[in-house]
């Protein structure tokens, strides 16, 4: 049954019809650039990290208890409540710090573009379709580096998009050299200033990839990840306590309370697979813990 | 029952007097390791160590006559239901943050000794399935809303198996098992949930349930298996709680004091059941420095 007052949503806690999902991932040690978004799913951590790993350029899922775990249920699933707090690396580390966060259900990945490949179409083979948000209203396509990269590459992507058209994106900058799980259109430079590769005028999203083409080689690998954003939260102030003077504790929670915070919450689709990604404002993530909690009510 | 106005809270506290303020402690004696949740129940403070006494795979119901030490939030007040209005806490500790620190209601536990934590054959848990009866222990009946984690009493030596197999019943009786293979860590330190960290399979706090009505309570601990991994080795004891989590509160740095407001949560006013046994979860995010103390303030009131 939907939920349709506050007191049928409160009732889901009496009734066990919820859940708390703790998480905690850490970004491997290579330093990330400043301003550079970076895919959490990516880091070790709970839950495992995710590798992309698969045939190259063939789409494919990613298993929804491998990502922030919710049980699946038969009825809707909704978020309740996140908390997100921001380990700093180090007991001087900064750079973790006013850190934006956004939530993201992973509907469809195509791996291994080999970004060397300039001038050369890589055709990608759709042999599995959306599962969620068919339509593809809202899917938005986000590039995460699989290898070291060495930068100032350029790109395009040709999709189709939500009304079924053919549509070539237009040219897609890579920043400079970056880690694994980087984001690759993210450095406020002289192109990406989104974590997503912007759509073509008038789209609404993304249904599935034709093809990618690199028109100036940047090295590296990368997958082109089909998201579903959900939220954004922003985490201000690092978690650390220097051992020498000043001894003065700092620490930030971002918690975010969907109804009364929010106007209204977002669904969990059957088959998500939920995971963060976080902006590097102050500079690198590298080695920061990011942890939290989610909670989720499902429906009678 | 319940609070039928804002008015009749304010009532209730002011006139009524039933309403009780509390301050409570916990001393994290030993080391906590990062990215692993914590069972205070074993450390002194407020309510001294618990040993979780009792035969290994015998459930203990547990209740706010504990003979462990439980927290006395005010008795029971039935017709009345008794709500939580606000809690904060916070830690002063080298190192660990940032924390989370959640209440649960513990509806009792299992414990778990000897050739029971070691062995990697399947073990049946004895207990009396939670019913729907006036019983302390019944306080959530058929179990609805209960989740189970284990714990650390006496750290095992080595090993670091995986929890292959972790059987109970959901609300309606029936039987349902975890829907993934947990792994446990190696030589986890006293308070810690074994099943929590940073390595691959960790799910934590609690243990994960089936899909669908399996997983909106437990009406029964049936069975688990520990095998696959390392198995154990030494003398360890662990520990298979039943709990209802009650709230839960983000701790970014040492020292800090963080409140949570109940009132205009939604939902709000997290009720305690007449018995209700409330014992401390914590999430550390580094590695909490031996002898740090926590503080928990809370106000609750009844209507």
């Amino acid at each position: 049954m939907a939920f349709k007052t506050v007191k049928a949503w409160a009732q889901s806690e009496d009734d066990g019809r919820s859940w708390l999902t703790f998480f905690r991932k850490v970004p491997a040690s290579t330093a990330t650039i400043a301003g550079q978004w970076f895919d959490y799913s990516t880091a070790s951590g709970v839950p495992i990290p995710n590798y992309y790993a698969s045939s190259p350029l063939v789409a494919a899922k990613l298993e929804a208890e491998k990502g922030v775990y919710v049980p699946e249920q038969d009825t809707k699933r909704y978020i309740k409540r996140s908390i997100l707090m921001s380990a700093a690396a180090s007991v001087t580390g900064t750079t973790n710090q006013n850190q934006p966060l956004m939530l993201l259900d992973y509907l469809l990945y195509y791996p291994f573009i080999d970004l060397d490949a300039a001038g050369e179409d890589q055709v990608m083979d759709n042999a599995v379709a959306l599962d969620r948000y068919e339509n593809g209203i809202g899917v938005q396509m986000m590039v995460v580096a699989q290898a070291p990269t060495v930068g100032g590459g350029t790109f395009t992507v040709t999709y189709i998009g939500n009304d079924d058209v053919e549509y070539t994106t237009g040219t897609i900058f890579c920043p400079a050299a970056q880690p694994s799980g980087a984001l690759m259109t993210s450095v406020a430079a002289a192109a990406g200033i989104s974590p997503f590769i912007p759509l073509n005028p008038n789209v609404r999203g993304v249904k599935r990839i034709i093809k990618a083409n690199v028109i100036l080689a940047n090295g590296g690998l990368a997958a082109i990840v089909l998201v579903k954003p959900f939220q954004m939260v922003y985490v201000r102030e690092e978690s650390r306590r220097p051992t020498s003077s000043p001894t003065e504790s700092f620490g930030d929670a971002s918690e975010t309370e969907q109804i009364r915070m929010r106007a209204g919450t977002d669904e969990i689709k059957a088959g998500a697979f939920l995971g963060w990604i976080g902006k590097g404002v102050a500079g690198s993530l590298a080695s920061a813990p990011l942890v939290g909690m989610l909670e989720t009510f499902w429906e009678a | 029952m319940g609070f039928t106005s804002q008015d009749d809270l304010i009532n209730k506290v002011t006139n009524d007097g039933q309403f009780q303020y509390d301050v409570r402690f916990k001393t994290i004696s030993t080391a906590q390791v990062a990215a692993f949740w914590t069972n205070l129940g074993v450390f002194s403070g407020s309510e001294p160590a618990s040993a979780y006494a009792g035969t290994s795979l015998t459930f203990v119901p547990t209740d706010d006559t504990w003979v462990d030490g439980a927290w006395q939030h005010g008795g029971d007040v039935d017709p009345d239901t008794k709500h939580f209005l606000y809690a904060g806490a916070n830690i002063v500790a080298a190192a660990g943050a940032p924390w989370f620190l959640m209440a649960v209601d513990q509806v009792g536990y299992v414990p778990i000794t000897g050739a029971d934590v070691t062995g990697t054959t399947g073990r049946t848990i004895t207990m009396t399935a939670i019913a729907a009866t006036a019983a302390k222990v019944d306080r959530y009946p058929n179990g609805v809303g209960l989740r189970a984690f284990f714990s650390t009493e006496v750290a095992p030596t080595a090993g670091g198996p995986n929890l292959t197999v972790f059987g109970y019943n959901d609300p309606g009786g029936t039987p349902r098992v975890a829907p993934v293979t947990v792994g446990f860590a190696a030589t986890p330190v006293i308070g810690a949930v074994p099943h929590s960290g940073a390595a691959a399979t960790r799910y934590a706090p609690f243990i994960p349930m089936a899909a669908g009505t399996g997983s909106t309570g437990i009406s029964d601990l049936t069975n688990f298996t520990l095998t696959g991994g390392t198995a154990y080795t030494g003398s360890g004891q662990l520990v298979l709680h039943l709990v209802k989590p009650l709230w839960g509160i983000p701790l970014p740095a040492s020292g800090i004091h963080n409140v949570a407001e109940f009132m205009n949560m939604l939902p709000n006013m997290a009720r305690i059941r007449d018995g209700a046994c409330i014992q401390w979860l914590l999430m550390n995010t580094g590695a909490t420095t031996a002898s740090a103390p926590l503080l928990v303030e809370s106000a609750h009131a009844w209507g």
